[in-house]
């Protein structure tokens, strides 16, 4: 018997492992993926003021801490019993948005174009830095924003803000929409990558998607209602709440062993979920998927590799929300804070997030402290996807190919550690 | 060839990738060369790496590994850069630092880690200093300024703090016109407050800026958010927690207290349920009680 | 147990100073575990002297202002005391720390049997308490 380790496993965010066990006659036994980074940042919540939250939990997860946040205050918002005003759903909503297209694009950019794309990457370079100059604008700051309050938020960019906002979304637009033509044309033509979609071994197998629509049908990323496409194709909308104990039991069958005969179904959540679920607000988006549909053979997509086309997808779509919602700007003359409201004790928020729906609920005492927390983190939720896709490759003769091919999987997952070992804990004990 | 490395430890995991994007700094690094990042797909065993000329570090020390990497880093780096709050003073990360390991993992797992969470500056000496929960881009700016003088060798002679080490409130654009009569009306919680644009503690509002350093240009105060104190402590504060409760006790309800007496001050303080949250969000790690929390483990 | 707690005591020079001076004089005994100190004014100590003294090995604090609080000698510092000693209390609950490890007693100058007698309640319940080390020895 043989183990070959890789530590740190590249191309994930925070410390992670994986160990690929190996018979004498060298078949694969079974792969482990282990997230080594413990933090137990959700222990030091409870106990908290509730008002701190928001604050605190962006850092589960650096590269999506804006959806952590505007999870915790959308929280905030139901145990203040406050419902904001239009002005502050929308300067939100694009905050969320601006934090998903700057993960969305800094994927793309530094992880999936050297290797699939080549050429320059500076113009998304660029592009992500105008994302950022528009964060910063909107919440404060790039990372962990700070302009959100129970019921609204606490300031409005000016009109002097508003051009340059207007100006950077044009660009951004602008750049995307040449960079995702350019980038179909080679996708297309890569008979490298056209193998990768249409290959059975990077398919989603027994996996259902979710995310989260709005009363139309579209991706609705601040305040859209979950929805499940289960993996025997049916489709359902479910409450909240009910989808914290859905997932926490799929995150459990599915802990961090990459074999061991499970039948659970496990749920991808992100891009690929949310394209297959929703519709997007633009036709150019609505094409890419309709080529990728082709590329990998029907829908809902369940190759492994649509994901990063479908943040692609999203990236473009984004920008058109955010061109669309800028273009005019009327709303912003609005009140930016809702008062009026009765106290209650439990909070939730459920959001998109670049790699997939953040849900925090909280349950508060009379005095107002935390008591009750349960986070879910996309990456959690992405880790038992991951033990599916990696469960295929139990009995097949081990070379280094392997490993490059099950590395390439881990690094198209995009995961974050320290969220995902929040959520999940060896041995499937609930974190 | 300018040699980097980034070298993430324990935390949110972003700073570096932040910093990266950077134009001023990617500018840097294009003429340089990479040699270690594995959250970009740059391996290497550091014994084999050879010598860098700068290593940028975010996170804390919460893993036996994050320790033995920070350590292998300093002895081969020219030059270290501790980045962000978390590396400094602890960060948000720092929070868990009353946490024991068995709290946090399970069976083997709890091995690896150390019996708390420190920053970096407990372990080794930074050359340069670079606090923010992230960094602003002035700071980055500048910190691209700092780097290029030693691009081509040398090393700063003392520690570079990247930030002016002077107290939030002094340029504060919501400074009283008299500080010396302002006067904290009570414990409010912010999200039940209409704000009128006043000094946040003259409308019951607790705000950091007393005790933290100005790196941040009022970024929050300007959002009309108080000061959660990211930046750290102020030049001359000792324990942003420890030192914020002397303020609070000198300006809390101070023409009131007469009459209010004891019981009434002791009703208006407990409105404040979670100081440890409130003063210590970014420095938990440092505070003095801390100290004396974990001494009782055994810790220190 | 042979572990005996010591304790560190700040007095206010004008009230419970004076307090301690007459127990001298009048040869009223309290326990010899506390080490006092005084001070112009209980205004004057910060969080930091309290916690640096824990930190140091102090396994009480015991802190004598003015009474009626209104009547420090300067005023407001019966109150800036009151204040940041409550604080400080609900701060080091919050740590694991038993905020009965600090008290404050309030005095006129005349009540020296009333100072003997805190004391050697306090040293009493900090020797239920234990030492500050949590029972690890240093």
């Amino acid at each position: 018997m043989g183990k070959v380790i890789v530590d740190p496993v590249p191309w994930v965010t925070g410390y992670s492992r994986l160990t690929v066990e190996t018979s004498d006659d060298n078949r694969v036994l079974s792969i482990l993926f282990e997230p080594l980074e413990k933090r137990g940042l959700e222990k030091v919540l409870k106990g908290r003021s509730v008002e701190l939250l928001p604050t605190i939990t962006p850092s589960i997860c650096g590269s999506d801490s804006w959806s952590h946040y505007i999870a915790s205050i959308k929280a905030l918002d139901i145990i203040y019993g406050r419902k904001p005003p239009l002005t502050a759903i929308h300067l939100r909503e694009a905050g969320l948005l601006l934090d998903i297209l700057e993960s969305h694009l800094r994927y793309l950019a530094l992880k999936f174009a050297p290797k699939y794309i080549g050429g320059d990457v500076k113009p998304l370079v660029e592009v992500i830095n105008d994302v950022r100059v528009v964060k910063e604008i909107i919440g404060g700051r790039t990372r962990n924003p700070i302009y959100g309050i129970a019921g609204g938020v606490t300031r409005k960019p000016g009109s002097s803000d508003v051009e340059v906002i207007m100006d950077r979304l044009s660009r951004i637009l602008d750049i995307l929409e040449k960079t995702s033509k350019s980038y179909m044309d080679k996708i297309s033509s890569s008979r490298e990558y056209t193998a990768k979609l249409s290959n059975d071994k990077y398919r989603l197998k027994n996996t259902g998607f979710i995310a989260l629509l709005d009363g139309d049908g579209k991706i609705g990323y601040y305040d859209g209602r979950p929805v499940i496409l289960g993996p025997d194709g049916s489709r359902r909308m479910v409450d909240e709440g009910e989808l914290i104990d859905h997932l926490v039991v799929s995150s459990r069958l599915g802990t961090c062993e990459l074999y061991g005969g499970r039948n659970g179904e496990v749920y991808m959540v992100g891009a690929i979920s949310r394209i297959n679920l929703g519709k997007t607000y633009s036709e150019d988006a609505e094409e890419i998927i309709d080529k990728l549909v082709e590329l990998s053979g029907g829908k809902p997509l369940i190759n492994i590799f649509v994901e990063p086309i479908a943040r692609l997808v999203e990236s473009l779509d984004i920008s058109y929300r955010l061109n669309k919602l800028f273009r005019d700007p009327s709303w912003l003359s609005g009140e930016s804070i809702s008062f009026e409201g009765k106290r209650t004790n439990a909070g939730l928020g459920v959001v998109e997030s670049s790699r997939g729906l953040v849900i925090h609920k909280y349950g508060v005492s009379g005095d107002g402290l935390v008591d009750d927390v349960e986070i879910l983190d996309p990456s959690g939720i992405r880790l038992p996807v991951l033990n599916k896709l990696l469960e295929k490759y139990r009995g097949s003769t081990y070379s280094s190919e392997l490993l490059d091919d099950v590395l390439e999987i881990v690094k198209i997952m995009d995961l974050c550690i320290p969220g995902a070992s929040k959520t999940l804990r060896l041995g499937g004990v609930r974190g | 060839m300018t040699r980097y490395a980034f070298l993430e430890l324990t935390s949110c995991g972003d700073c570096l990738s932040e910093l990266y994007m950077n134009p001023e700094i990617n500018k840097l690094l294009e003429e340089g060369e990479i040699v270690y990042w594995p959250a970009y797909g740059i391996v290497g065993d550091p014994e084999e790496i050879g010598e860098v000329d700068v290593t940028f570090i975010a996170g804390t020390v919460r893993t036996r590994r994050d320790l033995e990497e920070l350590e292998k880093f300093r002895r081969i780096s020219r030059i270290v850069v501790a980045y962000g709050t978390c590396s400094i003073y602890g960060g948000l990360n720092g929070l868990t630092a009353l946490l024991e390991p068995r709290a946090i993992a399970d069976g083997e797992y709890v091995k690896l880690l150390m019996p708390t969470v420190k920053p970096v500056t407990d372990y080794i000496e930074p050359d340069i200093l670079v606090p923010g929960c992230p960094p602003t881009r002035e700071v980055m700016a500048r910190l691209a300024k700092t780097l290029k003088k030693y691009i081509s060798g040398g090393k700063p002679e003392k520690k570079i703090f990247l930030i002016p080490g002077e107290v939030l409130c002094k340029h504060c654009p919501r400074r009283p016109s008299n500080p010396e009569k302002a006067e904290m009306p009570g414990i409010r919680d912010p999200n039940e407050v209409v704000d009128d644009g006043r000094c946040f503690i003259e409308q019951g509002i607790l705000c950091l800026g007393p005790v933290t350093a100005n790196g941040c240009n009022h970024l929050c105060i300007r959002f009309n958010h108080p000061c959660m104190g990211c930046m750290g402590p102020a030049r001359g504060v000792v324990d942003q927690g420890l030192n914020m409760i002397g303020s609070i006790g000198s300006i809390l309800l101070k023409s009131r207290e007469v009459k209010l007496l004891f019981p009434g001050l002791a009703k208006e303080l407990d409105k404040l349920r979670d100081p440890m949250g409130y003063f210590y969000r970014y420095t938990l790690p440092k505070a003095m009680l801390t100290k004396l929390a974990l001494r009782r483990r055994g810790v220190e | 147990m042979d572990w005996e707690p010591w304790l560190i005591g700040f007095l206010s020079k004008w009230t419970a100073g004076i307090a301690a001076e007459s127990a001298g004089v009048n040869r009223v005994r309290y326990s010899p575990n506390i080490v006092l100190i005084n001070v112009p004014c209980c205004g004057l100590i910060s969080p930091i002297h309290v916690v640096d003294a824990f930190l140091q090995g102090a396994d009480g604090v015991y802190i004598g202002g003015a009474l009626p609080p209104a009547n420090c000698h300067y005023k407001v510092g019966n109150f800036k005391a009151f204040k940041r000693f409550y604080l400080l209390k609900k701060l080091m609950k919050q740590f694991g720390i038993e905020p009965e490890r600090i008290r404050l007693e309030w005095f006129v100058s005349p009540q020296y049997r009333k100072l003997a007698k805190t004391i050697d309640d306090f040293v009493d319940e900090i020797k239920k308490l234990g030492p500050i080390t949590g029972g690890v020895e240093e």
